[in-house]
């Protein structure tokens, strides 16, 4: 019995050791992980509905106080901005958002803010990739109209790899055509 | 001890096939008219052993291609392995114009003598013979140029039974991803990892002599996250960091010679196709447009390149010169035009198209300007043709599939469930 026990701990330790890189030659493997996701992550408000009256209070704080350490209440609340399908311009509901967060950057200039550019699944991966990064730019783009300095302004656009939504259908789809910033 | 040792040797020899994921069924097509054909199972010398089935590996090499139907194995009324032993009239009673037969001898130590033979049953003669060596480890190599073989002295064309795919597969953990970068045979046997990433995996794109895949991934560069381009040797594993500007760095397509990259690149401000020299990573500007320009792909003879590109309002497939100048639109039809791959002569054009019946491939025959849509399904992406042009790889929902270049004969190439495929490209033949 107790050579059974040793050969099915042995087959364990083989399997497991199966799992990992099985290449004949051993080529190496380079693993990166994620940065972790952001502290506050909102549920996404609906478009063209117009923001009620949840004014992020850090920002009402802030423009009376002086300019200090960031605090994670004083970053605005709503932090994704939306896009029509095929599209990266900058829709109207999203003013007040980018303004929000003009004047939080504003008040913090140490602080750099990556903006994470998406599109829904349909049609090729690689051309999402590149509506994302438009997407991402023209946020930037407000942004710096709005009195940022473009160096504290990173894109990256994960195009339709990480979607909010995974249906196959609009009401999935408009959640994930989105510019999200992401604050360290 | 020796059961031990017996019972650890075929239990490895099993999980090598559990991690071969790819299986490959034909769903359509083949009630059309596959060309009969018989293979008997290879004679083995007494005293050689093999782990391989070499007739059953050229068998399933042909009924995939769509344009053989073998006949079954259970119903072959002889098998002969030498020339000698066959009778004719057996053949033609079943209705079999072409009979091969084959022979291995040798073993593990001293390498593996392979033989076959075709032969045209009703005009009583052999057509090709041919001997090869093998290790155990090149067996399976030596039944895919067998299938070579006999698929160029039957059809005139030449076979892709011995190349070679590239693909990404995606697993979820509860809220983690993982992403793996995979080499595989064309027929999905012995897939081997070369990247495993917590970070999207993309536009894996072979070097035109097979050595190196180019990617896309993410990583942390200057304190930064940042988009990145890839290239990695696949024998040795080596990784070159090729692109990691601000913004994208996307869509590496090699050229014909090997030695540039075409890429995309939004560092000046908006995706646009670059040109890099290798040796150097020097850049130079393709396309100076405010829309997107993205997705270039060389053509054959690498004086132009063909990408997609927005500027009209929706996407479209353009060509222009390598050494610059005007962008000529190619697609017409539709609403969605993108992700170009030229065919290996360069005459025809796969893409991903949508006219309002969802996202497919289909052709583009650039001599007359027909469009032909060769899938039924709408979340289609990802074509890319086969070396010898006769089919097109590509991703649909999670798996991949293949089509041939008419349309007629499909396949599903199916994986683990617990894996998502996508990203499929064909390598180049073995120079």
């Amino acid at each position: 019995m107790k050579k059974w026990r040793n050969l099915g701990l042995i087959f364990a330790l083989i399997t497991l050791a199966g799992c990992a890189n099985k290449a004949v030659q051993k080529p190496k493997t380079v693993t990166s992980s994620r940065i972790p996701p952001p502290i506050f992550r909102p549920m996404p408000t609906i478009p063209n509905i117009p923001k009620g009256s949840e004014v992020s209070t850090g920002i009402t704080d802030e423009i009376s106080g002086s300019m200090g350490e960031a605090q994670l209440g004083d970053i605005p609340n709503q932090r994704i901005v939306y896009f029509d399908y095929d599209m990266s311009v900058i829709k109207q509901a999203s003013y007040t958002v980018l303004e929000e967060h003009a004047a939080y950057l504003d008040n913090h200039p140490d602080i750099y803010v990556r903006l994470e550019g998406h599109a829904d699944e349909r049609g090729s991966r690689e051309y999402n990739l590149a509506l994302g990064e438009k997407r991402a730019e023209a946020v930037k783009d407000s942004l710096m109209t709005l009195g940022i300095f473009y160096n504290r302004l990173n894109t990256l656009s994960y195009g339709e790899e990480q979607p909010i939504a995974r249906g196959h259908s609009e009401k999935s789809w408009w959640q994930n055509r989105r510019v999200e910033f992401i604050y360290p | 001890m020796r059961t031990f040792i017996y019972c650890l040797f075929s239990y490895l020899t099993l999980l090598n096939h559990a991690h071969a994921i790819l299986n490959i069924d034909i769903v359509g097509g083949k009630e059309e008219g596959g060309h009969p054909i018989a293979i008997v199972p290879f004679n083995l010398q007494p005293g050689t052993q093999t782990h391989q089935d070499l007739a059953r590996i050229i068998s399933n090499d042909l009924y995939r291609s769509g344009r053989f139907s073998p006949m079954p194995r259970h119903i072959l009324p002889a098998h002969p392995s030498q020339s000698n032993q066959i009778r004719f009239k057996h053949w033609k009673t079943a209705a079999m114009p072409h009979l091969v037969i084959g022979r291995i001898s040798g073993g593990v130590v001293g390498g593996y003598t392979v033989e076959f033979e075709l032969f045209d049953v009703f005009g009583s003669k052999r057509i090709i013979g041919l001997r090869y060596t093998a290790t155990p480890q090149t067996l399976r190599q030596v039944a895919h140029q067998i299938s070579d073989e006999i698929y160029y002295a039957l059809t005139m064309e030449r076979g892709v039974f011995n190349t070679l795919i590239v693909y990404v597969t995606l697993q979820r953990q509860g809220k983690r991803t993982q992403y793996h970068l995979y080499v595989a045979d064309a027929d999905g046997a012995n897939s081997r990892l070369m990247l495993r990433s917590n970070e999207p995996i993309l536009s894996p794109s072979w070097s035109p002599d097979r050595r190196h895949i180019a990617y896309v991934t993410y990583a942390h560069i200057k304190r930064n996250k940042r988009m990145a381009v890839y290239m990695q040797e696949i024998r040795t594993g080596k990784r070159t960091l090729v692109s990691a500007k601000r913004g994208l760095n996307a869509a590496p397509a090699w050229s014909p010679d090997g030695k540039r990259l075409a890429l995309t690149l939004s560092k000046d401000g908006n995706p646009e196709i670059y040109i890099m020299t290798l040796h150097n990573h020097s850049l130079t500007r393709l396309t100076h447009h405010h829309a997107i320009d993205t997705e270039p792909e060389w053509a054959p003879d690498g004086k132009s390149i063909v990408f997609t590109s927005d500027r009209s309002g929706q996407p479209h497939i353009y060509r222009m010169p390598v050494k610059g100048g005007k962008a000529r639109r190619l697609t017409s039809n539709g609403i969605y035009n993108a992700r170009p791959r030229l065919s290996p002569d360069g005459r025809k054009l796969a893409l991903l198209h949508n006219s309002g019946q969802g996202y497919r491939i289909a052709v583009l025959d650039l001599e007359n300007g027909h469009l032909k849509i060769l899938t039924k399904t709408t979340l289609d992406e990802s074509p890319s043709f086969a070396p010898n042009g006769s089919m097109i790889i590509y991703a649909t929902g999670s798996e991949l599939a293949a089509v041939s270049i008419d349309g007629r004969v499909r396949q599903r190439l199916s994986v683990d469930l617990s894996e998502e495929v996508r990203e499929p490209a064909w390598s180049p033949f073995y120079r």
